[in-house]
């Protein structure tokens, strides 16, 4: 039987060399493709025929829009309007990369680290240059905590640095190692749908069944939760960038 | 058409007042407090709390092997920033625990305390 871990495996599908740079198009690129496309095609078609009432495609549309719209009202205030267009692409990229992993067959390629880190390293740069454009070097003064003695600030401070260091590490493993564990939990059980059904004629594999599709409910939420963690993290960094403390 | 004129307004007006009582419902429901409800959802806190504090000590693990390898002094680097590393994922737990959230960086308690729309602001709240 395939090992669970075989659905994470890296095709390439277009071989790519440039120069030593292995950049095949992959299953991977495929996936994210598909993610963009099918983004950019629901907000495309869904609002081309704005009506008052809205038809299925512009409820999505307008869903998705409203709840990130909240979502950053909510945690940066009006300030935050401003960062709406890239927390929106970067919560539907998410989503829908979490969402089409959920069909079988198909890749997730936000259980891949490299994917992830790469979308939290994004979030880091980005808002590490917001706070220095928007506080100039007083930005330094978020690592110093007020009314500590000089002495020990030398252990505080590189504290403080660790501590805003590891945001992208956090942020990516939590996305990546709730996609990989949910993803890899439902292959092993599924393993135990034939392996138990096989000695005992069937019986035996019900309950593992009954198992995956409960937990396969339960993944598609946290397809939807993560995406959500990942983009309120982003607006609650950005929100600390703008208003220091 | 007087007839279909006077329908189509009186359901476009049925739509509006619905719409107003959708908003209203949305605007009273105490803001946030769903979030918090999932951020601290026992599973979703302890995957946290492990999260931060693997984080942080790898974090300092790295550098401190780096800082090692760059100056060529084994184990001292790496002994003090895995300590260093392993205190500040600590901090984040606790930040995590007393409210502050998910902000990193230093905030003053008594900050958080006195501003009451820091409530309403989600997980941070």
């Amino acid at each position: 039987m395939a090992s669970p871990l075989e659905q994470f495996k890296i095709k390439p599908l277009i071989d790519i060399q440039a120069g030593s740079l292995d950049l095949s198009y992959t299953n991977s690129s495929l996936f994210m493709t598909i993610a963009l496309v099918l983004g950019s095609g629901i907000l495309i078609l869904g609002m081309s025929r704005a009506a008052v009432i809205p038809g299925r495609m512009q409820s999505i549309a307008e869903l998705m829009y409203e709840f990130v719209g909240n979502l950053i009202r909510d945690t940066i205030g009006s300030e935050g309007r401003k960062y709406f267009p890239f927390i929106f692409s970067l919560f539907v990229f998410i989503l829908l990369g979490n969402m089409l992993g959920m069909i079988p067959y198909a890749f997730t390629f936000t259980s891949h680290i490299i994917v992830t880190l790469a979308l939290a390293m994004v979030v880091f740069v980005g808002v590490t240059i917001l706070g220095f454009a928007k506080h100039g070097l007083h930005f330094f003064k978020f690592f110093v905590p007020p009314g500590v003695p000089g002495p020990m600030l030398l252990l505080l401070v590189p504290i403080e640095v660790i501590s805003y260091l590891s945001r992208p590490i956090s942020l990516s493993v939590r996305l990546f190692a709730n996609m990989l564990a949910g993803h890899t939990l439902i292959k092993v059980i599924a393993g135990f749908v034939f392996g138990l059904g096989a000695v005992t004629f069937a019986v035996g594999g019900i309950l593992p069944l009954a198992l995956i599709t409960a937990l396969t409910a339960l993944e598609i939420l946290i397809a939807f939760l993560q995406a959500y963690v990942f983009a309120i993290l982003t607006c609650l960094y950005i929100n600390d960038a703008l208003h220091m403390h | 058409m007087p007839m279909a004129d006077d329908k189509s307004r009186k359901s476009l007006e049925d739509l509006d007042s619905r719409l107003r009582r959708v908003s209203d419902r949305h605007e009273s429901r105490v803001q946030g407090n769903e979030e918090r409800r999932i951020a601290r959802s026992g599973v979703g806190l302890a995957f946290r709390i492990a999260l931060d504090i693997v984080a942080g000590t790898a974090l300092g693990v790295a550098i401190g092997y780096g800082l090692d390898y760059w100056l060529g002094t084994l184990p001292l680097f790496l002994i003090l920033f895995l300590l260093l590393g392993f205190v500040a994922g600590f901090m984040n737990v606790y930040r995590t625990l007393t409210g502050q959230g998910y902000a990193v960086g230093y905030q003053q308690k008594e900050d958080a305390g006195d501003k009451p729309d820091d409530g309403a602001r989600g997980p941070k709240g």
